[in-house]
């Protein structure tokens, strides 16, 4: 974020496809990426979330990142994958539509949000990237993950 | 940097010298000062000072040296009026303080706590007047030992009130006096005995706080108390490591592991199984079922191992109650004695996090409503002090914990009272309950012949949740009263959370495991024997109604097509409600795993299982199932 007396500074993200937009999740985060499986239903949660799976012993919820911004469901395919980040010591599970690539970003590409996009749809951004013609939208893991915003909404939906 | 290492085992060990000085104040104050007591409480004082010093901690250094010089004092011969509660009050700034190390935070302040430790210092006594022995020893060559030992008494009077002698006078007097004699007395001038009582014919004259005189040795120790550590081996000993501190996460882990391996034994037993289906009397087939048998006693022997280790003594947990009953009493103007028992029994460290809030409701309980105030104690002819017993047992399926006043039992008028003003039984139906049934009561959620508390989390804390609380950990809620003797309530734990015999059923397709703890029975029913009631099932079992719900009527899920043929009835404290199953899939351990935090708590649902074919099953709550179900039932009431 910031030109720091010539040091380039640079983070790597795991960028994923969703819908058409890329988004990209920082490696620091990312404990493994896996394919789809079954997923167990969870009751009264919020609609994002999916349900609980089984990674190795242990059990970890896994959300559908499309329906937590707000997009229409998407289709689940073999491209389909689970992202699983690590945050507070916690692994949640992050459905996406494919996962692409693995890049390195200087820091001085990264932008805040809302100097390309409208206020309404940089909610669970941290920043902007600009790729050759492509933008990066760069997730703010924190806010994606949040938790009292998700208790709050399962409260709303056992009333 | 160096304190990041060390700060982990600061932490905990100050927790433990601020464990002991508690106990070590609750000791002073009941049975007074004691030359083991003082040098432990002076050894806990001393090494939290020198470790926090070395680290920086300057406030807990100074408020430890503030308590070891107070207890020098105690040491040097000061009454302990008082002591005891200037005390406690230090062991809670030190553990403000101690907090702020972990927590962050700089507002605590020590200088008024330790003001007051040096103004009671120089204080004098209540009454002015010290406890000594005197030990006068006569010459050889005295004369007339008894008259000169009586002589010496009588000039003693003069200056101090004498409490005992020994030899008893009446002895000295008989000529039953050998050398030496003690006086035990209380003086405004200690000192000036030493000189009033020197003479000829007197060899020597010693004079010592009260109790120190009890145990010479500690005479010896003085010194050395002084300004540095004492030397002793029982402190080296302590030291020997002969446990390992081991991080809680890492247990969890290990116990992860051992799950997977669990499941895993599962899994092979089943190819052995299909393999042998396939092959017949093939050998191979048998090969792999012995390897998976070896497999499974391993894994079940690590299994108890890990078990093992995750449990902790419930003196963990007791150890924090006199503390809390002392200012308990106090607050509530009442004398209580507290005995513990069972200490070293040990449980999984979850049930003892889990039954620490239940515990202290009834232990509030019995504090606050059935001990009597001393006065009536007296008149009704028991002592004024009320005992409260903790105490954990060890059976063969789990421990039973036993909270036990002598107090005043449980008033079932006022339960029945109650229930009939909260519509919850009539008059009639009241005065029909037997004297059970009448205790029983007061797990009703909403009667509580208290004011209603509610905790952190904003829950009410009755009786019920103490009950739900238990029966969540898969254990359960007994009473005994009885008017005017006491009551009795005892908890029945189970040995572990972490694995559970359980039934797997099959829901609209989808498993589900239910502890057996709560599963009282399985039952078909007959389509003739379902009746609707409003707009719901039920049916009647042995003569009571049962009222039918899917597990996804309950849980809130869409329901399937077919709900089920398969009754499967589960309890949740004294209610029932039948749960539509498709089939019965099995009966067996399963490994417990938490759905983690990001979910949160989940209605109906107390955690997760994995399956032999590594499938998620969600672990049902009986008793949180029976209040959903019957809430449902409720609402369908109201419609």
């Amino acid at each position: 974020m910031d030109a720091q007396r010539g040091e380039t500074k640079e983070q790597q993200l795991v960028v994923v496809r969703l819908d058409r937009e890329r988004y990209g999740v920082p490696i620091e985060h990312v404990h493994e990426i896996i394919r789809m499986q079954e997923v167990t239903r969870i009751p009264r949660a919020p609609s994002f979330v999916e349900g609980v799976i089984n990674l190795r012993g242990q059990v970890i919820p896994v959300i559908d990142l499309r329906r937590r911004f707000g997009l229409a469901a998407g289709e689940r395919n073999g491209a389909s994958r689970i992202v699983v980040v690590e945050m507070n010591g916690s692994r949640v599970g992050m459905v996406v539509d494919a996962v692409l690539e693995v890049m390195r970003l200087p820091d001085s590409a990264v932008v805040p949000p809302e100097e390309l996009l409208a206020a309404s749809e940089v909610a669970f951004l941290r920043g902007v990237a600009k790729q050759g013609d492509d933008l990066i939208l760069l997730l703010d893991l924190q806010r994606v993950l949040e938790v009292h915003e998700q208790r709050a909404l399962a409260e709303l939906q056992t009333a | 940097m160096q304190l990041q290492r060390l700060l982990p085992v600061f932490l905990s060990e100050a927790d433990e010298h601020l464990q002991a000085l508690e106990e070590g104040a609750l000791q002073l104050e009941r049975h007074g000062p004691t030359p083991e007591l003082v040098a432990g409480l002076f050894r806990s004082a001393h090494t939290l000072k020198g470790s926090a010093g070395a680290l920086g901690f300057q406030r807990i250094a100074k408020l430890a040296h503030a308590v070891e010089e107070v207890l020098e004092a105690l040491r040097a011969g000061r009454t302990a009026d008082g002591l005891a509660d200037l005390l406690l009050e230090c062991v809670d700034t030190l553990r403000a303080l101690r907090r702020e190390v972990s927590d962050g935070g700089e507002h605590t302040d020590v200088d008024e706590v330790v003001q007051r430790l040096q103004a009671w210092k120089e204080g004098g006594t209540q009454d002015g007047l010290h406890p000594v022995d005197v030990r006068v020893r006569l010459r050889e060559d005295c004369p007339m030992r008894a008259a000169r030992a009586l002589a010496l008494l009588r000039m003693l009077r003069e200056h101090a009130q004498v409490e005992q002698v020994a030899p008893p006078e009446d002895a000295i007097a008989q000529g039953q006096l050998e050398l030496e004699f003690t006086a035990r007395v209380r003086a405004r001038q200690p000192e000036a005995l030493q000189e009033l009582l020197a003479g000829p014919e007197v060899e020597s004259v010693r004079v010592m706080p009260a109790w120190e005189a009890r145990d010479e040795r500690w005479l010896d120790l003085g010194p050395q108390a002084r300004g540095k550590l004492p030397d002793d081996p029982e402190l080296t000993r302590r030291a020997s490591l002969r446990t390992v501190r081991v991080d809680v996460e890492r247990l969890d882990r290990l116990m992860n592991l051992v799950g997977e391996l669990v499941v895993d034994r599962i899994r092979f037993q089943q190819i052995a199984e299909r393999l042998r289906r396939l092959d017949g009397a093939n050998g191979l087939a048998q090969e792999l079922a012995e390897a998976a048998g070896h497999l499974g006693r391993v894994a079940s022997d690590l299994q108890a191992q890990v078990l093992k280790a995750r449990m902790l003594p419930i003196e963990h947990l007791f150890s924090r109650f006199p503390r809390y009953v002392r200012d308990l009493a106090q607050r509530a103007g009442k004398k209580v004695e507290v005995v513990l028992e069972g200490q070293d029994t040990e449980l999984d460290r979850s049930v003892i996090e889990q039954i620490g809030g239940p515990l202290m409701h009834l232990v509030r309980n019995a504090v606050d409503h059935g001990i009597e105030p001393p006065e009536e104690r007296l008149r009704l002819g028991k002592p004024a002090a009320g005992r409260l017993r903790l105490a954990a047992v060890q059976e063969e399926e789990g421990i039973l914990v036993v909270v036990e006043d002598d107090g005043r039992g449980i008033d079932t008028d006022r339960v029945r009272e109650k229930a009939v003003r909260l519509g919850l039984l009539t008059a009639e139906e009241a005065a029909r309950l037997s004297e059970e049934e009448a205790v029983e009561l007061i797990f009703h959620p909403g009667l509580s012949t208290a004011s209603q508390v509610t905790d952190v989390s904003g829950r009410g804390v009755g009786m019920d949740a103490v009950r739900a609380g238990v029966q969540a950990l898969g254990g359960s809620v007994e009473v005994e009263t009885q008017r005017g003797r006491g009551t009795r309530f005892v908890l029945r734990l189970p040995l572990t959370l972490a694995i559970v015999r359980a039934l797997l059923v099959s829901c609209g397709g989808e498993p589900y495991a239910i502890p057996l703890a709560g599963v009282q029975e399985i039952v078909e029913v007959p389509a003739e024997r379902l009746h609707r009631v409003g707009s719901y099932r039920a049916t009647v079992l042995r003569g009571n109604a049962l009222p039918l719900v899917s597990v996804h009527e309950a849980l809130g899920l869409p329901a399937p097509e077919n709900p089920g043929r398969l009754l499967c009835v589960v309890t949740g404290g004294r209610r029932r409600v039948g749960l539509w199953v498709d089939r019965v899939l099995g009966e067996g351990e399963i490994v417990v795993k938490p759905l983690g935090s990001y979910l949160g708590q989940v209605d109906g649902v107390s955690g997760a299982t994995i399956l032999g074919d590594g499938r998620v099953a969600l672990i049902l709550d009986p008793s949180a199932l029976v209040r959903l179900a019957l809430r449902e039932e409720e609402l369908a009431h109201v419609g």
